[in-house]
């Protein structure tokens, strides 16, 4: 199968996927569609290397996450805001929507890009430590930082007075 | 594991659940890469194709100039040639030819039988193509009026409105409202147009809309100076102008989340704060030219998510937390509410709480809608004609994504409508003849 027709087919079968991962972490839908679209044009050149990868949508995955911490996409990451987050709540969501989707999703947009992805990364993909240190490059001690720092944060801001057990704690 | 790190898992699998992703991503993403390698030494970088979009949006709009001043001389010379015939004639309603495939964001019925729908005439996500369909015989036929110029479709706006957002936003608008024949608002984030000429020409005020609702000869809104969460401020103007007065009846201490719901010339605005989530009820009896604090908590230290005024003039509190979503009725304008009655179909979940939709037809017969069947996509529709004593199950698994407007006219004759730009969904516009207890599809015109 030549690199084309090997590239279009996984594009195919994991566009969504890691359309969504990228959405996590940028927080925009066009910020989202622009980081996986260079990162799939940065990886496609030596697409061979990533179809005999154990996982190839594990390394699609990994570099996406690294191009994102990588700071090129400071700007987009910083314009996050509560309505960056898709309304797809039915009115009887509406509370939970306002009281925790929206504030926490706020919350993680003002963390910083590391952080916010070891996040995503931990409680979205269930990584662990070693495995989120390989998609960011980074030691293990610096993931749990990075994850107990962000979890803090995220305490830190809360400022409802009972929609988060773990902020209030 | 915490109840934070729950919540986050929760808020993350939603997000990317909905995640905004394009309906040919996948398409675009191969095409993007693969085709500058036929013609090109090297991968078409980002750069590039940011380049190609500074040039884009100007073309767009000097295109849209040259069509609109085109358009506006060719009304200008028709209605010039129709004075001379009779001064007082009005010239015939605008009409564009009406697409074959429509998906509708929303429905707006002002009566049984004059409806505007709004979408896109085309595929789903597709932008150029927006369009507002009129029906003048309750949803028996259609036909296509001319919509506002916008720069994203209107399932996009609907779904991931906030595309929008940004340095460089798009309009868009997903949804409808209008007072009559010819004054109409159609709107979005960031995004208010209305027209006082059936759509023949749409004017656009830089006002960032959270609700619009007709109240007899009045029309009421509420927006915001750019978030949707943020101070909100009500305001009123006559139908067919854009003098836009503020009214806002808590004078400065604004709230963030705002409602408005009518009936007749009786309005209720539902102002609730953020973070507190504490709602104030207030009432107009004037089409919203003054209004009264009747309540300061409806629902008492529980949230109240609606207040919905009946046939009758009763008025249904839907309020959320604890162990179930709850109805209170109030019989004296919102002052008083009476004792929780838990809505069916409600159950409490990790996170939060199911709560449901309801259209109150009196003080003792209601509607209810809620999705009581998630993750899964099927809404159940019940009726209850003794106070919410007994529920009747009238429409099982509706399988849509979102249900959206639905009103009773009087106390047997009403509509509903559902949003689903899926293929093979279950939208349509539906009326009841009998008080909601059944339901007629009258047309299935999303398709």
């Amino acid at each position: 199968m030549s690199d084309e027709v090997a590239f279009a087919a996984f594009v195919r079968a994991h566009s969504r996927t890691l359309f969504g991962t990228a959405y996590l972490l940028t927080g925009r839908g066009d910020a989202a569609e622009e980081l996986l679209q260079d990162t799939l044009a940065a990886l496609y050149p030596k697409w061979d290397r990533v179809a005999a990868a154990d996982a190839p949508l594990a390394y699609v995955r990994r570099a996406l996450s690294n191009r994102f911490v990588s700071g090129t996409r400071r700007p987009a990451a910083r314009e996050l805001g509560f309505w960056e987050l898709p309304d797809s709540a039915a009115p009887g969501d509406l509370a939970e929507a306002i009281a925790e989707r929206r504030w926490l999703w706020q919350v993680l947009g003002g963390l910083p890009e590391r952080q916010r992805a070891a996040l995503v990364l931990r409680f979205f993909h269930d990584l662990d430590d070693d495995e989120i240190a390989n998609h960011l490059d980074c030691r293990t001690g610096t993931v749990r930082s990075l994850i107990s720092r962000g979890l803090a944060s995220i305490r830190e801001d809360a400022a409802l007075p009972t929609q988060i057990g773990g902020g209030r704690r | 594991m915490s109840d934070l790190e729950t919540v986050l898992r929760s808020t993350l699998n939603e997000a990317e659940r909905t995640a905004p992703a394009p309906h040919d991503l996948a398409e675009r993403l191969i095409a993007n890469t693969l085709t500058p390698r036929r013609g090109a030494p090297h991968v078409v970088t980002l750069h590039g194709r940011r380049a190609a979009r500074r040039w884009l949006p100007p073309l767009l709009v000097a295109a849209l100039i040259i069509a609109i001043v085109t358009a506006g001389l060719i009304v200008r010379v028709s209605l010039s040639s129709d004075r001379p015939a009779n001064k007082h004639s009005k010239p015939p309603p605008p009409q564009v030819q009406s697409p074959t495939n429509f998906f509708s964001t929303d429905v707006y019925f002002s009566d049984a039988d004059h409806g505007w729908a709004i979408g896109d005439g085309c595929e789903p996500g597709r932008s150029g193509c927006l369009t507002i369909l009129y029906t003048s015989d309750g949803a028996r036929t259609w036909r296509a009026i001319p919509a506002p110029p916008v720069g994203l479709s209107a399932t996009e706006c609907r779904q991931t409105g906030d595309e929008s957002a940004g340095p460089n936003p798009k309009p868009c608008v997903s949804l409808v409202v209008f007072a009559d024949e010819e004054n109409g608002y159609a709107w979005g984030y960031r995004t208010f147009f209305w027209t006082n000429n059936g759509g023949r020409t749409w004017q656009r005020d830089s006002s960032y809309p959270l609700a619009v609702q007709v109240v007899g000869r009045n029309v009421l809104r509420v927006v915001t100076s750019g978030k949707q969460v943020g101070p909100a401020v009500l305001q009123v103007a006559k139908v067919g102008t854009a003098n836009w007065r503020t009214v806002s009846p808590d004078s400065g201490s604004s709230a963030e989340i705002s409602t408005i719901t009518s009936r007749g010339n009786v309005a209720y605005y539902l102002a609730t704060k953020f973070p507190s989530l504490r709602s104030a009820l207030y009432r107009s009896a004037d089409a919203g030219e003054t209004w009264t604090k009747v309540n300061a908590a409806p629902c008492g230290t529980r949230e109240t998510l609606a207040v919905d005024p009946a046939v009758d003039g009763s008025l249904a509190a839907t309020c959320y937390g604890g162990a179930n979503a709850t109805i209170r009725i109030s019989t004296d304008g919102g002052r008083t509410f009476g004792a929780d009655v838990i809505a069916p179909g409600t159950r409490k979940t990790t996170q939060s709480q199911l709560a449901p939709e309801l259209l109150p037809v009196s003080s003792k017969v209601w509607l209810e809608r809620v999705n009581d069947r998630q993750p899964t996509a099927g809404w159940n529709y019940r009726r209850t004609t003794d106070g919410g004593r007994t529920w009747q199950l009238i429409d099982q698994d509706v399988a849509i994504m979102d249900p959206f407007s639905w009103t009773m006219f009087d106390a047997k004759n009403g509509y509903r409508s559902n949003y689903d730009p899926r293929p093979t969904s279950d939208a349509a516009v539906l009326f009841t003849h009998d008080g909601g207890k059944t339901w007629v599809r009258v047309g299935n015109f999303t398709r």
